[in-house]
């Protein structure tokens, strides 16, 4: 029992943010089932079972295009960050750390301590795809869920279109429609906006105890100090 | 100790296998549907 306990206690955070993603996919699920029902019979279409609508491009659709703002917004940000500072902020490095920074600063190769990854020691091609692993990894997943959306999206655009009695549009020419940059484009305007709020409000406001605020008496002049 | 580290990894792998089979999952909805 507690072995348990602490296991909770130590993963908290990842289960607790797992918990609520799938709540909300479930209930993302169900809202956009009654809604989609809602639509088909205000155009006089067939209605669909819940599990019919979750293996529908409509869904799949709006699964994906929030699933790859999201990590483009993390892949961006883990990057940016690397170069671009911002004064006073505890999301920015400090003002003269701005770059990759020397192979002492990041432990890597022969500055490596006994207990650092295996890989960052070793050098070489190991060394360099571990020392971007975190971006390579969000930034695929962004890619892929960008692909999904381009493929469900012009699914569902299309299937509205022969609901229309019009012909259906080619993939490629899809990618050029309003339909797919209007998704793309609602969910990475908000995604930025965010991040460059939580970058900027955090100079001058603070949340006691969070290591993404600076501690609650850090001077609002301090760049690069987390809580 | 070497379990725990062991926890840390299940919990990585969770993730990442959670998101691998999502897409997979919407991939194959699409692609069916498409």
């Amino acid at each position: 029992v507690t072995d348990v306990r602490r296991f909770v206690r130590e993963s908290s955070l990842s289960l607790f943010f797992g918990a609520i993603f799938l709540a909300a996919l479930v209930g993302q699920a169900v809202a956009g089932w009654k809604q989609f029902n809602a639509e088909q019979l205000a155009d006089g279409f067939g209605r669909l079972t819940l599990p019919q609508y979750l293996v529908s491009s409509d869904f799949a659709v709006d699964v994906a295009e929030n699933w790859q703002s999201e990590y483009l917004q993390f892949t961006l940000y883990i990057l940016m960050t690397v170069w671009l500072l911002q004064k006073g902020s505890p999301e920015s490095k400090e003002l003269d750390k701005a770059g990759r920074e020397s192979d002492e600063d990041q432990k890597v190769g022969r500055y490596a301590d006994a207990d650092s990854p295996a890989w960052a020691r070793t050098g070489g091609w190991r060394t360099g795809i571990f020392s971007t692993s975190l971006v390579l990894v969000m930034a695929s997943i962004f890619m892929a869920s960008w692909a999904v959306q381009s493929i469900a999206g012009w699914a569902a655009f299309n299937e509205t279109r022969l609901e229309h009695l019009q012909d259906p549009v080619a993939w490629g020419a899809y990618l050029l429609n309003a339909d797919f940059w209007s998704r793309t484009l609602q969910n990475w305007q908000s995604e930025f906006l965010a991040v460059g709020s939580m970058a900027v409000f955090s100079i001058y406001l603070r949340q006691r105890g969070s290591p993404e605020s600076k501690p609650v008496g850090e001077p609002h002049s301090s760049t690069g100090v987390e809580g | 100790v070497p379990s725990r580290e062991a926890e840390v990894r299940v919990m990585f792998w969770s993730y990442l296998a959670v998101v691998a089979a999502g897409l997979a999952f919407l991939l194959v909805v699409s692609l069916r549907n498409g």
